[in-house]
């Protein structure tokens, strides 16, 4: 049996690759990875999501749409996912973004307009949707439900940005079996067939550069065991950026050149942005693109040239950006660069030229791997994880294969004197236990506080609170005489729990970190989400059929109105009628263009018009015979 | 300040002599993974999900100390005399801290 069933015998599993602008999703089905195709025929699927008077869309319709009704489409949730509304990085995209965002509490809300009316998302829930998208995809090509899915996350996500993207699996309604690292998951597309394949083991860095996010991670493949040694990246670098840099560009070039500004007007924007976003593509190709935009702004044409020097010089910067990681991966994993059996390319943002021409100058002219699918490799290795998990261990290919991942980032607890102590250095193998003890620093104290931070400075504020726990109820002793035991332990998804117990009392206290911090959703909100979503999905399919219904009225109206016209045997006063009758019902749905009507409405217009047209009809073909 | 604690071989919990080499090394920590990892978990192994994760840990920790050299021979040394020493930093008071060991700073 080559079908990969999970344990509880729940259908197949599923692998999505939940990117910051694309989406990808694979099944193991017949003894390897087939990538699925939506129902546009794309293999990859945009993360966007458009509320609109006519329902929800999601995937290239959102996108298609875009230039229309650009405040209440929404991409590029993974830049917000598990992240503070106060952060640098949120505070800077939100100017690039044509839709709402708003802090409540600290945590990032994207306002839109739903159906007339205001309606607040969290990241989540819009990763959830797209979530949603790409089961549907897998579930239409499949055949049946599929509730299991491995989803992928950048290695260099932090603990809040993972539990964040599990707990929109689960407001999507799925169980979400595991959390994987996007480089770690091209690395078994990379070396699914190679494994085991060189005595002593294959060095391979992974060099996954996307839409939104950048990663590198250093593998050791021998034997079946990926085992990752490092990984470095930037969770907000990608192809955007490029695009927001000739964006401002051509700004300020309209500004120029006809002395207008269209930095606030969101649909212009739009337009330039999604020429921006094709040009960049082209010039992976080519050395000179034309950008050519009608009645851009204010009636004003906009019609320019950019070459691929010009666009290496925009984005410079962000290119030389890239290679600080792969240092600091090879530092980290004390390993020379000569070393390196394959450098594999992964991400739509490797596909630029300058990009490979650094990363080869960097390894001394080594010839780069490009063998596998910068755009679904990700979603392939998911999609072998997903088997792995699921299967019963009667998968012969995937069966001596196993993952060893690294945590991105080192974990510890800050001391009275504010230093950060790491109890779980960065690219530790998970899952790991790690125990630190600690004690009072002042006599009689009963109550320590435990700040929990993830980060690599070594003042502790500097670095990422991810909560606080306090261990109360210390027996009375000299400071520095009760023990307490700090254990981190981490699982396979990469998920922390701390807990601390002393030991003469035995007192106990334990978090899972990010239950307990305010900018993530607690288990009541999850819930209500999960409602909300569902209740999405069945809007979602109630204006479907109310859209069918309407599709067919719209059919058989102009059906009649074309029929009749070219009818000679009908007489004049039935001909009338029914001309005035289709007339009617087209004025009806001309009124209502831009929203849909109820079911029951389309139905009894309906009827009204075959209740005039199918009796003319009969009589005449009664008397023709 | 060191802690007596019951005697841990590293080599048994690989299931290895002690003259073992590198690549044995290696090879036992693979082969055991694949058995005990959280994701291979198969109940044929005769031991729930968590003592299989909890031996997982073991032979992690096993191998971290046997690959690397120096560790290796600080073990061996200790392993020839007496109970396998735990040795803890307490950070907040920092009494004991200077110990370059890092095998059994932290205890699974």
């Amino acid at each position: 049996m080559s079908i990969a069933f999970d344990a509880k015998g729940e259908g197949l599993a599923i692998g999505i690759d939940l990117g910051t602008t694309y989406s990808c999703v694979g099944v193991w089905q017949h003894g390897r990875v087939e990538i699925i195709a939506n129902d546009q025929g794309n293999r990859t699927t945009p993360s966007y999501v458009a509320f609109t008077n006519n329902g929800r869309l999601i995937g290239d319709a959102a996108k298609n749409q875009v230039s229309m009704n650009p405040i209440n489409t929404v991409f590029d949730a993974k830049r917000l996912i598990g992240r503070k509304f106060s952060d640098a990085s949120v505070r800077n995209d939100m100017k690039l973004w044509p839709f709402k965002v708003r802090g409540v509490g600290d945590k990032p809300m994207i306002m839109v307009n739903y159906n007339n009316v205001e309606k607040k998302f969290a990241a989540e829930e819009i990763s959830s949707m797209v979530l949603i998208k790409m089961r549907e995809i897998a579930e239409a090509y499949i055949g049946s439900v599929v509730k299991n899915a491995v989803v992928t996350v950048p290695a260099h996500f932090n603990d809040l940005q993972r539990q964040a993207t599990k707990n929109a699996g689960v407001i999507a309604g799925m169980n979400v079996m595991r959390i994987i690292n996007e480089p770690t998951a091209a690395a078994i597309a990379y070396g699914l067939d190679k494994k085991g394949s060189t005595v002593g083991g294959k060095n391979v860095l992974i060099f996954d550069f996307g839409g939104g996010t950048f990663d590198v991670s250093l593998l050791k493949i021998e034997e079946g065991v990926f085992e990752v040694k490092a990984t470095a990246g930037d969770t907000h670098l990608g192809g955007e950026d490029f695009d927001n840099r000739m964006l401002d560009h051509f700004v300020q070039e309209f500004k120029r050149k006809h002395e207008k500004d269209i930095s606030n007007n969101p649909k212009a924007l739009r337009r330039l942005r999604t020429s921006c976003e094709r040009a960049k593509r082209t010039l992976s190709s080519t050395a000179q693109t034309t950008i050519e935009i009608d009645s851009l702004f204010e009636g004003t044409d906009f019609y320019t040239t950019i070459t691929r020097a010009r666009f290496e010089e925009l984005n410079m910067d962000h290119f030389t950006k890239c290679m600080e990681p792969v240092e600091k991966c090879l530092r980290d994993a004390k390993m020379d660069k000569s070393i390196i059996h394959d450098v594999v390319l992964v991400g739509g943002s490797t596909r630029i030229p300058k990009v490979q021409q650094l990363l080869q100058d960097f390894f001394n002219g080594k010839e780069l791997c490009k063998s596998i699918n910068p755009d679904e490799a990700v979603a392939y290795g998911a999609a072998v994880q997903a088997a792995i998990l699921g299967g019963e261990g009667d998968i012969d290919k995937v069966q001596d294969l196993l993952l060893l991942d690294v945590t991105p980032l080192s974990l510890g607890i800050e001391n009275f004197k504010g230093q950060m102590k790491v109890v779980v250095p960065r690219n530790t193998t998970i899952p790991t236990k790690k125990l630190r003890l600690f004690t009072t620093v002042e006599s009689a104290q009963t109550c320590i506080k435990f700040p929990v931070y993830e980060g690599e400075r070594t003042i502790a504020k500097e670095n990422r609170l991810l909560g606080t726990f306090k261990l109360k109820g210390i027996g009375i002793a000299e400071k520095g005489v009760p023990e307490v035991y700090v254990c981190f332990e981490i699982d396979a998804n990469g998920i922390l729990i701390v807990s601390a117990e002393e030991k003469s009392t035995g007192k106990k206290s334990k978090i899972t970190l990010t239950n307990n911090c305010k900018r993530m959703l607690c288990n009541e909100e999850i819930k209500k989400m999960v409602k909300e979503a569902e209740k999405y999905k069945s809007e979602d399919e109630e204006n479907k059929k109310k859209l069918e219904a309407k599709l067919v009225l719209f059919d058989y109206a102009y059906n009649m109105k074309d029929t009749v016209s070219n009818l000679s045997k009908l007489n004049r006063a039935d001909k009338k009628k029914i001309v005035d009758a289709v007339a009617k019902t087209i004025r009806w749905l001309d009124e209502n263009e831009n929203r849909l009507a109820e079911c029951e409405e389309y139905k009894d217009k309906m009827t009204k018009l075959e209740n005039i047209c199918i009796p003319i009809f009969t009589e005449m073909y009664k008397g023709a015979s | 300040m060191v802690k007596s604690t019951e005697r841990v071989c590293y080599y048994e919990t690989l299931g290895l002599e002690p003259n073992c080499s590198t690549v044995d090394v290696k090879k036992a920590y693979y082969a055991m993974s694949k058995i005990y990892h959280p994701d291979k978990y198969n109940s044929d192994c005769g031991m729930s999900k968590d003592e299989a994760a909890a031996k997982f840990l073991e032979v992690k920790k096993a191998y971290d100390i046997l690959i690397e050299p120096d560790q290796r021979a600080i073990f061996d040394s200790y392993r020839q005399t007496y109970a396998v020493p735990e040795v803890f930093n307490a950070d907040l008071q920092v009494p004991f801290n200077n110990i370059n060991f890092n095998g059994y700073t932290d205890s699974g």
